[in-house]
């Protein structure tokens, strides 16, 4: 029922693009949602990471998994356990770049039948770097479509990624890969029962919107021929604010970009909102120094203490005379 | 949480990399050539491509793919148009008799478009375009 709602919206989304593309609606599909979508998805993630930046963080609570630093002659961990926010840093890179948490996935089976074991599971980590890095990719190279003239930077990337030179337009290395790691991605949630059984609409959707973009892309690159003079056009009109819609831009282009609106706009309200959210999720950012250093919460009032000092200049003589033992003895009269 | 100011910074670095199209214009991004200007090659000597214009336009890499298999790789060494006329499948005996000037017909796309097609590694440049 999930699966079938996002696949449902998916293909509505698309749909609907590539009807107001027929239409020749193109102002709005491709002037007016685009543009409110940049707007939300800018302003939204703005406004969650304000949100976050200014939620108190009372406890350092870094998630640790090795040896902290301690006394000199104990080896601490320094990624698994950071003491320092250098270390701190290092772990999030590798994260960030690398999704080492991935590398922990595991996998439940039963063996002969009768007994439990568990197992190390890389694909959901293999599928996630091919994915996510295959985007970034093909954002950038999507640069050539938004800039005249184009950096060298995506020359180079569109030179690099098409270097098989198969097909004519080449096909990218990172168009395979992309598709590979999304399929595999969908694939994952189908087939794995446990992860079936967890799998909410929110899941599928964006899987399934990203599967629609790669597919209406590779369909316009390698089989439908769609303008790309004039599909640039209208891009550059955009970025220059005097937005024109050239004739003769396919429906399927439209069904593209509303995909990617859809999308873009869809990221601050849903779990893509990970693309910040990672970088402020207390237990990865912060340096486990809780004993070393001294953190005050930040929301404590002044509170009004007695000290033990205190109580017994208060309550010496009662102290003495009772027998209990006292810091300072009673002063001779 | 006490580090709201390095978050901004990444807040704003990461908006100025999502804007970075509009930074393009402002460092001397030209807009959009204008398609009135497109050349056409001289009607003294053709008044019509090998296929359909519009065919051409969106498949002239496909079929020059397909005429260099045929010749180099098959030897196949005649290409019947749809409309039944026959062509000697070679770039540079066909279609630059007529396409005479790689800056008018060739480079004023694919530069715009960012296409680099691998023709001039191995074929003579017509009109001295680089």
């Amino acid at each position: 029922m999930n699966v079938l709602v996002a696949l449902g919206a998916a293909v509505g989304v698309f749909a609907a693009g590539m009807a107001g593309g027929a239409l020749g609606l193109g102002w709005l599909f491709g002037v007016v949602i685009p543009g409110l979508a940049l707007l939300v998805f800018l302003g939204g993630l703005a406004v969650k990471v304000w949100d976050w930046v200014s939620t108190p963080v009372p406890f350092r609570i870094p998630t640790t998994c090795g040896q902290q630093t301690s006394l000199d002659w104990i080896k601490p961990n320094k990624l698994e356990n950071p003491h320092t926010g250098i270390q701190a840093l290092g772990r999030m890179a590798l994260e960030v770049l690398c999704f080492r948490s991935l590398l922990r996935n595991t996998k439940a089976e039963m063996v002969q039948g009768r007994r439990l074991a568990y197992r190390t599971s890389l694909g959901l980590w293999l599928g996630a770097m091919l994915m996510h890095w295959s985007l970034l990719v093909i954002l950038i190279r999507h640069l050539r479509l938004m800039t005249n003239p184009v950096p060298a930077f995506v020359s180079f990337l569109e030179a690099a990624d098409g270097f098989l030179e198969i097909g004519l337009p080449a096909v990218f290395v990172t168009t395979v890969t992309f598709l590979a790691g999304v399929t595999y991605l969908l694939a994952r949630r189908f087939t794995n029962p446990q992860v079936r059984y967890i799998s909410l609409a929110g899941d599928y959707f964006p899987l399934f919107l990203l599967l629609g973009i790669g597919l209406s892309g590779v369909w316009m690159r390698h089989f439908g021929k769609v303008d790309i003079a004039a599909i640039k056009e209208l891009m550059l009109s955009l970025f220059h604010f005097s937005p024109a819609v050239p004739e003769g831009i396919s429906p399927v282009f439209y069904g593209h970009l509303f995909l990617a609106s859809v999308l873009l706009a869809y990221i601050p309200f849903s779990k893509i909102a990970h693309m910040a959210g990672i970088f402020l999720s207390p237990t990865r950012n912060l340096a486990n120094n809780n004993r070393a250093v001294r953190h005050v919460n930040p929301w404590d009032y002044p509170v009004k203490v007695h000290t033990y000092e205190e109580y017994e200049e208060e309550l010496r003589d009662k102290m003495v005379a009772a027998g209990l033992p006292v810091e300072k003895p009673l002063e001779k009269e | 949480m006490g580090d709201r100011g390095k978050a901004l910074v990444g807040l704003g670095v990461f908006i100025l990399l999502v804007t970075f199209p509009l930074w393009g214009r402002l460092a001397g991004g030209q807009p959009v050539p204008g398609r009135d200007d497109l050349v056409y090659p001289d009607p003294a000597k053709a008044t019509d491509c090998i296929e359909a214009r519009d065919w051409m336009t969106a498949n002239h890499m496909n079929l020059l793919n397909r005429w260099r298999d045929d010749l180099v790789r098959r030897g196949v060494t005649e290409y019947v148009s749809s409309s039944g006329k026959r062509y000697y499948p070679s770039l540079t005996k066909t279609c630059l008799d007529c396409h005479d000037d790689r800056d008018k017909f060739c480079n004023r796309c694919h530069d715009y478009a960012h296409v680099t097609p691998t023709c001039w590694e191995c074929h003579t440049t017509p009109g001295g375009g680089a």
